[in-house]
């Protein structure tokens, strides 16, 4: 990614971002007769926010033409990434849907497979040591601390 | 000394010392793997210490903070890889002395003088602490939020690349800090009416999804990337690495870099990153053969070691005299302050005196057992290195979950997670610095609560912030660095 353009789409989504913040702390009812109300500092965040990202654009709109590519990062990189996203924001939807114990004994196992370079995945590994740390982790949190973990009445 | 009593009685227990020794190990553990921090460590024992007594919670907390920034020292010195930034400059002499075949000399030279270090940073903590305590239990209004708007210009400023970014970051943070109730008249902000913005969000979801999570998603980029480095083989030197005579030419090299470690330590947003190379390049500059430097000698690892020990110490007089954090590590404590209900500030001292101490005596306790550990555990450390992320960070990550759950045991916290870790992976790409954002979101409240509270003493006018001579000092320098920051970047440019 270039750092122009990294400096561009990113003050343009904070100034977008500031606009709407404050159209919206205008919009906050005054209600307090003495010093400032609730949208002051709102409105005054948002103006310098606006700025800031207006000088950001500035100087990355001065930078393009200038600025050499950077490493470029490769597609498996990014889709390792996603998949990662993928499986934390699936492991949120299991503890929903079917409890911590076999939420988290999927993520575990999925993740650490994700994660390992391609010459040391192994499922058996990454199996053993999942169901390991769930279990560790469940008595652990469950009867040594007392604490409530997501359950869906099952697990 | 009634308080130093107290605090020595609630930690020399058979628990509050097995509890300090495993957060030293793991911390050590942690720093020594490169990627991993001493933030992280706390980020998994966070969740951990709800069920545990705030005293013994506040214990292992800060015995991870210390073992973490010790524990970098063991890859820098073996494989050239700083296991924290504040160990950067522990590489510059220390891999050479590893070159050499002196690895274990460096290593327990670099343990010694980490722990020496710390006591010095202890002892500033110790003295200081409480006269700013004291200092600040006059401070009103004015002079709460003209100090809590210079810590996040300070931090803003010296937290990334550039002040601009900084100062975005610091903007996004206090208006993520509006999202809820307002302070004073209870108007509802940026809730987009779902009923679970209305608290607002918590401090610990937000700050394990953008130190934690998004961290994961950056290793789960450079695993596949990365070479491994075997580790040096080493043989282990004699008990004391060094002569006395060497021992005692180290002294005025050890005080300046620990006084350059304090001194940093004390500034939000600078830390130990930045202090160990500084104090390096001063004990370079001060040496009667600068031209050594680099090459395998003591003063080097001295200079860099001590001062960012002694900078533990020193970051926590702003944090329990002010509520302040100075910078990523802190913010974590804060928030294990908070979730024990404790409100770290002046009047911690005077409610809550035996709770300081004990935190003063875990300090203490923590650097003697790093020391111990450290010279005597050095073998086991080392082959710590070869521990696999792949194993570690996953499990890290239903630390956090479990966290951000048992905080309020509802879904809405865990899902503030996951948004704050894919929110920091994007800020980490598009090179906005992380600090500025939670120290916008920590002070937000207290900066607005006193701002407004000020103003309406004043009937709206703002020129009082500037008649009150602490308020005027602070945020003088505040307008004073931005100017001047602003200035040398549009220079620049």
């Amino acid at each position: 990614m270039r750092a122009a353009f990294r400096d561009i789409a990113s003050g343009l989504f904070l100034l977008l971002l500031a606009i709407v913040l404050y159209l919206t702390a205008r919009a906050i009812p005054a209600r307090f007769p003495i010093g400032v109300d609730s949208g002051f500092l709102p409105e005054v965040v948002t103006t310098a926010l606006g700025g800031l990202a207006a000088i950001i654009i500035y100087q990355g709109v001065r930078r393009s033409g200038k600025d050499r590519p950077e490493e470029d990062t490769n597609a498996p990189v990014s889709s390792r990434v996603g998949f990662t996203l993928a499986l934390i924001l699936g492991y949120c939807a299991g503890l929903s849907l079917v409890g911590f114990l076999p939420a988290t004994l999927v993520f575990l196992t999925l993740q650490i497979y994700l994660l390992s370079p391609n010459a040391e995945r192994s499922w058996k590994m990454a199996g053993a040591i999942s169901v390991i740390t769930t279990i560790s982790v469940y008595a652990l949190f469950t009867f040594a601390f007392g604490l409530v973990l997501p359950s869906t009445g099952i697990w | 000394m009634e308080l130093w009593s107290l605090g020595f009685d609630l930690i020399l227990t058979p628990l509050a010392l097995a509890l300090i020794f495993s957060g030293v190990c793991v911390g050590m553990v942690f720093g020594a793997i490169p990627g991993m921090s001493a933030t992280m460590a706390i980020a998994l024992f966070l969740p951990m210490t709800f069920g545990l007594d705030p005293v013994m919670a506040l214990a292992l907390l800060v015995a991870l903070f210390v073992g973490g920034i010790s524990g970098g020292l063991i890859p820098a010195i073996l494989i050239n890889i700083p296991g924290t930034a504040s160990s950067i400059a522990t590489t510059f002499d220390g891999y050479p002395m590893t070159q050499r075949g002196e690895a274990g000399q460096a290593l327990r030279i670099g343990v010694l003088f980490s722990f020496l270090g710390a006591v010095l940073g202890c002892l500033a903590l110790f003295f200081l602490a409480p006269p700013l305590a004291d200092l600040a239990l006059g401070f009103g209004t004015f002079e709460y939020f003209s100090i809590s708007v210079f810590a996040l210009t300070l931090v803003a400023g010296l937290a990334g690349t550039s002040l601009i970014k900084g100062l975005a970051s610091a903007a996004l943070g206090l208006l993520l800090a509006m999202i809820g109730i307002a302070p004073i008249d209870g108007t509802k902000r940026f809730t987009l009416g779902i009923p679970d913005f209305d608290a607002g969000l918590a401090l610990l979801p937000v700050l394990l999804g953008l130190f934690a999570v998004s961290e994961i998603l950056k290793e789960a980029e450079n695993l596949c990337r990365e070479k491994k480095t075997p580790p040096a083989a080493f043989a282990m030197p004699r008990l004391f690495a060094m002569s006395w005579r060497a021992f005692t030419s180290q002294g005025v090299n050890l005080i300046r870099s620990s006084a350059i470690g304090i001194g940093i330590g004390l500034l939000p947003g600078v830390g130990s990153g930045t202090s160990n190379l500084l104090a390096y390049l001063a004990a370079k500059n001060s040496s009667k053969t600068p031209e050594a430097f680099g090459t395998g000698i003591a003063d080097g690892l001295v200079a860099s070691e001590s001062s960012n020990n002694a900078g533990v110490g020193a970051a926590m007089i702003p944090l329990i005299t002010l509520g302040i954090p100075g910078d990523t590590v802190t913010a974590m404590l804060l928030g294990g302050f908070l979730i024990h209900g404790i409100q770290p500030g002046p009047l911690l001292f005077q409610i809550n005196g035996e709770l300081v101490y004990a935190i003063f005596v875990a300090l203490l306790v923590a650097n003697v057992m790093m020391l111990l550990l450290g010279y005597f555990g050095i073998r086991q450390f080392v082959k710590l290195l070869a521990v696999p992320r792949q194993y570690l960070l996953p499990i890290v990550m239903v630390m956090c979950v479990i966290g951000s759950f048992a905080l309020n045991n509802r879904m809405f916290d865990v899902y503030t997670l996951i948004a704050f870790g894919a929110f920091g992976y994007v800020m980490l790409k598009f090179q906005y610095p992380f600090p500025p954002l939670i120290l916008g979101f920590i002070l937000g409240p207290m900066i607005e609560q006193n701002m407004r509270s000020a103003l309406m003493t004043t009937r709206g006018s703002f020129l009082p912030f500037f008649e009150r001579p602490v308020s005027a000092f602070f945020l003088t320098l505040a307008i004073a660095y931005v100017a001047a920051t602003l200035w040398r970047t549009l220079r620049r440019s």
